[in-house]
């Protein structure tokens, strides 16, 4: 008797080519390349440009909730995330999570069972993680698995090295599923998944809507795994109740955490965030978000020789030509009657060149002036420049300035970019970077956006730049620089309001 | 429909012919209206006449041939590409090939000469002698299902100068299908091994509507079913109720 039948296999494999986009990325009609893999975390993956999929195709709940997964980022990720990561918005890796839940939530809202999902890695996962007290990869994972069968496992996983961690971890998991919800109900379905971009015609190039929200929640995430600026040390760290009403799987799980647990209960446990910090931190909304023209540079003519430099000096020395301090023969042991010449830091200078700063060319000119030897440059755009119209204009360059400042063109609309642009303009590693700037900071055609403005804050931060709203304060800051003197980072009242609302906690100098 | 709405292939067909090119190919995955379009798009008054090109056909269907009459004698018969030629008697018709790349060698050499420059195309009638010439006006088109068009011969290609990739099916064939499904028969059209052809999708429209979509596309799709329902679940999810 033949076994034909039985034998007979069935092709379970995904049709993405039924997938319809906006943004063009799959709107020609053309096979795709699936090959299949096993049901396993990692391995799955989809490349909506060249129309490649890898995922499971056996006859199993788990591998159907797969394809369906990958699937949903066939409709809703990005063809390429490049343009988002050059955004500066949020890092690589909360990208990639923030992405796995906003798609395991849409894979549910689509009527599949994501319970399922699960692996059997989660335990190992959080307890690797949790081992290594990776408190930024516990964050990221667990945005990963949100909304998915695997939650319970990954939380117990984590509890095995730092029970502490658990209760802030779920937490963070309710409030993702909470922030999708929001979107979910009060900005539509179609915002949340809308692929639709500004042309519709580039997709490898442009910004897709429904990716926003991704990004909006990975700076948040970003936010929660690296809680620097944790001001606020709460006193209810003790409280680690859940809000939600989810204390008996807390309980569960640190029974099971105590079995196999090593280290239950020690000061070491103590999450990285406060809960309470945790509670004022929330993710910025679409309308918080905006976009930056595209920086166009263009250097001035450099006719006027500016000598010096900002930090040069002179200091004794016991070698040289000329001595120029004999009084040292006498009152100095080592005898330094010699000058030597220490070059100075150089640094770079940017100016907000926008209406609100009512800069006329003397106050550029006169920063100019306290800034020798440093890169100066100002900006300013009113609209998105994709012609290549000069936004951005070197005023200063290699002990070299321009006397022809151009007029202002009102608006900010590169404020970051520029920034970024300037702190790649640094001459030396310590050379100080000083934004002279009120932080209204917009994008063209815009009012003003939180996630921009924290853009700004983030990378002033990092960089440490050293920001001054008014010509005489920058004046002050450069020759307190040139002398070498201690400065103070101060921040305009927009970033100090945006950074309250954003985390909760203050900006300090 | 406008030009501007056609599908860019579809913009392509109707340029060439509106610019007088009267030897044209259209290939491509199979279902996707090449030869609706060689029979019905700008065609005259005149007719199209079709070959279907098989190993086993003869001369007989190009050019024509003896057929038996009532009265024991034989009576010539004109073959299409002969009628195409002649048309209306004053202006030529549409000849469409079909799959001549399975036509046999002698056929071919016919059809190589059958479709051959006006200036050039002569062919003599054994029953009456008269000599035929196209009639202006005449147009090929030829189609087939081969995606590399090295694979032709060199006098095909050389007769046909125009060769356009038909790749998604005719905005007015997938007019009868349901709304809702329409994106999805112009996308399987040309989804290589994966293709879902346009025949399929019309039986699915009817039979869903009796039987549900679940039954229709087991039905219809096989063990594609449920990748298929799965893919339409996701792919509505914006719209989603749940």
């Amino acid at each position: 008797m033949s076994n034909l039948k039985t034998e007979y296999a069935q092709d379970l494999r995904p049709l993405p080519e039924l997938i319809r986009r906006k943004d063009g990325a799959n709107d020609e009609p053309a096979e795709w390349t699936i090959d299949p893999c096993p049901a396993e975390r990692g391995i799955p993956r989809t490349a909506v440009l060249l129309k490649h999929m890898v995922a499971p195709v056996q006859n199993f709940e788990l591998d159907r909730v797969i394809r369906a997964h990958e699937m949903m980022h066939a409709k809703v990720s990005p063809g390429d995330r490049t343009p988002w990561h050059d955004r500066g918005v949020a890092s690589e890796r909360a990208l990639v999570s923030a992405e796995e839940c906003r798609v395991n939530f849409l894979v549910e809202k689509a009527g599949f069972d994501i319970d399922v999902l699960e692996d059997g890695t989660e335990m190992n996962a959080g307890e690797r993680i949790a081992e290594r007290g990776d408190w930024a990869e516990a964050v990221y994972f667990m945005a990963c698995v949100s909304g998915t069968g695997g939650v319970n496992k990954y939380l117990t996983g984590i509890r095995r090295h730092k029970p502490g961690w658990g209760p802030r971890l779920r937490r963070i998991h309710q409030l993702l599923q909470k922030e999708l919800r929001r979107i979910w109900k009060q900005e539509g379905a179609v915002s949340l998944t809308s692929t639709r971009t500004s042309t519709g015609l580039d997709p490898a190039n442009e910004l897709i809507e429904g990716f926003y929200h991704t990004e909006a929640i990975a700076e948040y995430l970003d936010r929660l795994a690296e809680p620097k600026h944790s001001e606020d040390k709460s006193d209810d760290d003790e409280d680690d109740s859940d809000p939600e009403g989810t204390e008996g799987e807390d309980g569960e799980a640190s029974t099971e955490g105590g079995a196999g647990s090593s280290r239950t209960g020690s000061s070491d446990d103590k999450p990285p965030i406060s809960k309470a910090d945790l509670e004022k931190e929330r993710p910025t909304t679409t309308e918080e978000a905006g976009a930056w023209a595209q920086l166009n540079v263009k250097e001035q003519n450099l006719t006027r020789h500016v000598p010096g430099g900002l930090g040069k000096k002179r200091v004794a020395s016991n070698m040289g030509r000329n001595p120029r301090r004999m009084s040292r023969l006498l009152t100095d042991p080592q005898r330094r009657i010699f000058d030597r010449k220490i070059k100075g830091d150089g640094g770079v200078v940017l100016i907000d060149y926008s209406g609100s700063m009512s800069l006329d060319t003397s106050e550029v000119l006169e920063i100019m002036d306290a800034a020798p030897g440093c890169t100066v440059a100002c900006y300013s755009t009113n609209d998105f420049d994709r012609d290549g119209k000069p936004n951005l204009w070197v005023l200063g360059a290699r002990g070299r300035m321009t006397t022809a400042i151009p007029r202002s063109r009102i608006g900010n609309g590169v404020d970051h970019p520029a920034l970024v642009w300037a702190i790649q303009q640094k001459q030396r590693r310590h050379a100080p970077v000083v934004w002279v700037t009120d932080g209204g900071v917009v994008g063209p055609g815009q009012g003003y956006r939180q996630q921009l403005a924290m853009q700004c804050i983030k990378t002033c931060l990092k960089s440490k730049v050293l920001i001054r709203n008014s010509t005489e304060d920058a004046v002050e800051l450069l020759h307190d620089l040139a002398m070498r003197r201690p400065v103070k980072q101060w921040w305009p009242s927009y970033f100090r309001t945006t950074w309250r609302d954003v985390t909760g906690g203050e900006l300090t100098a | 429909m406008t030009n501007t709405n056609l599908p860019q292939c579809w913009q392509d067909y109707n340029d060439v012919l509106s610019a007088g090119i009267d030897r044209v190919i259209l290939y491509g995955p199979p279902g996707t209206g090449k030869t609706y379009a060689g029979l019905n798009s700008g065609v005259s008054d005149t007719g199209a006449w079709r070959l279907v090109c098989t190993e086993d056909m003869t001369n007989f269907d190009v050019t024509g041939g003896f057929l038996p009459d009532r009265d024991g004698s034989f009576k010539w018969n004109d073959g299409a590409a002969v009628k195409a030629w002649r048309g209306d008697g004053i202006t030529g018709g549409r000849l469409v090939v079909d799959e001549i790349d399975k036509a046999g060698g002698d056929v071919f050499a016919t059809l190589l000469a059958m479709t051959d420059t006006v200036a050039s195309a002569k062919w003599e009638n054994p029953a009456s002698g008269r000599i035929e010439t196209p009639r202006d006006g005449f147009t090929v088109i030829m189609t087939t299902n081969i995606e590399n068009m090295e694979e032709l011969p060199v006098a095909l290609k050389d007769r046909f100068p125009c060769a356009i990739r038909i790749n998604e099916p005719h905005p007015a064939a997938l007019d009868s299908l349901d709304m809702n499904i329409r994106e999805y028969a112009r996308k399987m059209a040309d989804a290589g091994d994966r293709r879902i052809s346009l025949r399929q999708f019309y039986a699915y429209s009817k039979l869903r509507v009796i039987h549900g979509d679940e039954r229709a596309a087991n039905l219809i799709f096989g063990d594609r079913a449920e990748s298929f329902l799965d893919a339409v679940k996701v792919d509505t999810v914006p719209s989603s109720t749940i």
